[in-house]
């Protein structure tokens, strides 16, 4: 999952990256709201986590800018700045989510969880598929509550996307902008060999390849 | 007598009363000079005719005959002559028949008017004048009567009084709508401070009489004055906790990713870091407070509570969490917004930190001028004890480390409550079976 990170105080933003990399998220930083701004407009996030004072453009006028201009894109708002009429200005200018300053990772990503499930229109506390439960924790494959089969974190990136997104076309560029960050090389073939590795771990039968448009994960297999 | 109004009131029909009754007595007096100078004309004309038709010989006088109008034979006619010599009268008109006119002693060539009662009640303008004729001292009185223009001045008198009196009926009745279509214009100042009372308005409206302007110009300018102080600290404030918790934050982060190398030691200077995050919370939360007789915008229960709801059930959308409400329909704006939002939002947060999955707020008015705010929160959470929940509300100690900030939320209510000279009860919830709170504050 492809994320955002709009964060001005260097060290938090730094630190915060490694704790989100290392839970599997492909992350983008940026430290000020123009840029932040852009980024949210051009490139396609599974969600922002957006500090309100920034340098430039505050939090809340990127926000609405966004939203404004009919971009969706799921944004939390980190802020210090944690009273009720703030909250609700907040809300207002359109964030999914509001979390003030001190906080623990842990809350954060059980957040940011629980906001991408939301929308992908997802209810329950996991991510869940037929027979397949993600334990995002863990970072593993639970099958039928019982087998546990361990992931890679590219794998389990990848097929988190997949299972965000059952039954839908998914084509190479668009799997690796979601599982990738904006350095990653996107002419790479490796999403390939990724794929099998996931068939491998699944069954061949639960992603199909549809020639020249991608991938389809089937939650219902054929 | 404080009143603007009533002492103009008082000070213009007094000086209309002192004008008309000063317009009364000097058409009174001028009225009396016109009839005595024109009925004394005419009695000088007919003395000097009188004087004329008198043949003096030796030591008395005849009057000739067939001389003097016959209304002087007339008995009682309203006109009357008498000329005496040396004071003595040795002729007088036949109109006096048995009575005389009496004359005063007089010096060669003096005139003199009185007014003086004549028979069968008449009012008598009276002329004694002496003259030296042939070396006899004469001196005459002529008189006229007055009764009939008299009678035609206290008529006219009478039309005027009533004429007057109207007037000044009118001009009082003019006066005082005058006044007060002129005080109604303060009537504007007097609604505008109320809304600005309410937080309607933020400032006067300046379109008032140029009397007051200068003072409703001071006023708005310490409106914006308070305003912009308030504003300031209130940033200031939040600049602060911005920038200290960016580092705390950090510091979080550490004890979070090292939590298996960290010590017994570790273990203290994180709880000493949670304390530190707390109270600095409390403090900054505390010291942006308003309180009540601010001029800061005013809380709308009816319009803001929904939308505080949806922020609730927005932040707890992993939890089916059903939230009512119910507020009074003529409610009015109350408290400092960002206050009441504060006090509200952290009460609706802790119900549905403990609630089960369903929550009640009421808001009420009651109090003599509906001065009293009555807040009532309840939910349907496994009961607390009394005591648990009245240490947690004043020292805004925890009373579940795993339900994070129970505490502190608490504790800013009780703040916000002594801010607004309120109280807070907390009780058995009857329809909902979990906690209810009911807090009353004062917003006079």
């Amino acid at each position: 999952m492809r994320l955002l990170l709009v964060e001005d105080d260097k060290e938090l933003s730094k630190s915060l990256q490694e704790e989100l990399i290392h839970k599997g998220f492909a992350v983008d930083v940026t430290d000020n709201g123009i840029d932040a701004e852009f980024m949210g407009d051009e490139e396609s996030y599974d969600i922002v986590i957006l500090d309100l004072g920034l340098p430039q453009r505050s939090g809340l006028e990127v926000l609405s800018n966004w939203r404004n201009k009919e971009n969706k894109l799921p944004v939390i708002i980190l802020t210090a700045r944690d009273s009720w009429h703030e909250r609700i200005d907040g809300f207002k200018a359109g964030a999914d989510d509001y979390l003030g300053k001190p906080f623990h990772v842990e809350e954060l990503i059980m957040r940011i969880q629980a906001l991408v499930r939301r929308t992908h229109d997802m209810t329950g506390q996991s991510l869940q598929c037929d027979k397949f439960k993600l334990d995002e924790d863990y970072q593993q494959l639970i099958i039928n509550g019982q087998e546990t089969v361990q992931l890679t974190g590219t794998e389990f990136r990848l097929l988190r996307y997949f299972m965000l997104n059952p039954g839908k076309v998914l084509s190479k560029t668009r799997l690796i902008e979601h599982v990738y960050d904006q350095d990653f090389d996107k002419d790479s073939n490796l999403i390939e060999v990724y794929i099998r590795r996931l068939r491998d771990k699944l069954g061949k039968e639960y992603i199909v390849t549809r020639r020249g448009q991608g991938y389809i994960f089937m939650d219902v297999p054929q | 007598m404080n009143s603007l109004e009533q002492r103009l009131h008082l000070g213009l029909s007094i000086s209309l009363l002192l004008l008309f009754g000063l317009l009364w007595f000097l058409g009174q007096k001028s009225m009396d000079d016109l009839t005595h100078e024109f009925v004394g004309s005419r009695i000088d004309h007919d003395i000097e005719s009188l004087l004329a038709a008198l043949e003096v010989s030796s030591d008395t006088v005849h009057l000739q005959k067939g001389r003097m109008p016959p209304v002087y034979q007339q008995p009682f006619s309203g006109h009357y002559f008498v000329v005496a010599i040396n004071n003595t009268p040795v002729i007088q008109s036949r109109s006096l028949w048995d009575q005389s006119l009496i004359i005063p002693k007089l010096k060669t060539g003096e005139r003199r008017l009185k007014i003086s009662e004549g028979p069968t009640d008449q009012k008598l303008l009276q002329i004694s004048m002496a003259f030296n004729k042939k070396g006899l001292n004469i001196s005459i009185a002529l008189a006229e009567d007055l009764s009939a223009i008299n009678a035609q001045k206290f008529k006219f008198k009478k039309y005027f009084f009533i004429l007057s009196l109207i007037g000044l009926v009118l001009l009082l009745l003019l006066q005082s709508i005058i006044l007060r279509l002129s005080f109604k214009r303060l009537e504007s100042i007097r609604s505008d401070i109320k809304s600005l009372e309410e937080g309607g308005l933020l400032k006067l409206s300046e379109n008032v009489p140029s009397e007051i302007l200068p003072l409703v110009r001071e006023v708005n300018h310490l409106l914006i004055l308070l305003e912009n102080r308030l504003e300031r600290s209130r940033n200031a404030l939040g600049n602060l906790s911005h920038a200290l918790k960016s580092p705390l934050n950090l510091l979080f982060q550490y004890f979070d990713s090292h939590k298996s190398e960290i010590d017994k030691k570790g273990v203290d200077a994180k709880i000493q870091l949670e304390r530190f995050n707390q109270l600095i919370n409390r403090e900054l939360k505390r010291a942006r407070l308003a309180g009540k007789g601010g001029s800061t915008q005013r809380f709308n229960a009816a319009k803001e509570i929904p939308e505080l709801i949806a922020v609730v059930k927005q932040i707890y959308s992993h939890r089916d969490l059903k939230i009512t409400y119910h507020i009074d329909k003529a409610m009015m704006t109350f408290g400092d917004r960002e206050d009441m939002l504060e006090l509200i939002g952290n009460l609706l947060d802790n119900a549905c930190k403990w609630a089960n999955n369903e929550i009640n707020l009421v808001i009420s008015s009651s109090g003599v001028e509906s001065d009293k705010i009555n807040i009532i929160i309840e939910d349907d959470g496994k009961s607390v004890g009394k005591e648990q929940l009245a240490s947690i509300i004043q020292r805004g100690t925890r009373l579940d480390e795993s339900v994070d900030g129970h505490g502190l939320g608490l504790s800013i209510v009780n703040d916000i409550v002594k801010l607004y000279a309120g109280s807070i009860e907390i009780k058995h919830s009857s329809s909902l079976g979990g906690l209810l709170i009911d807090i009353t504050i004062d917003i006079n």
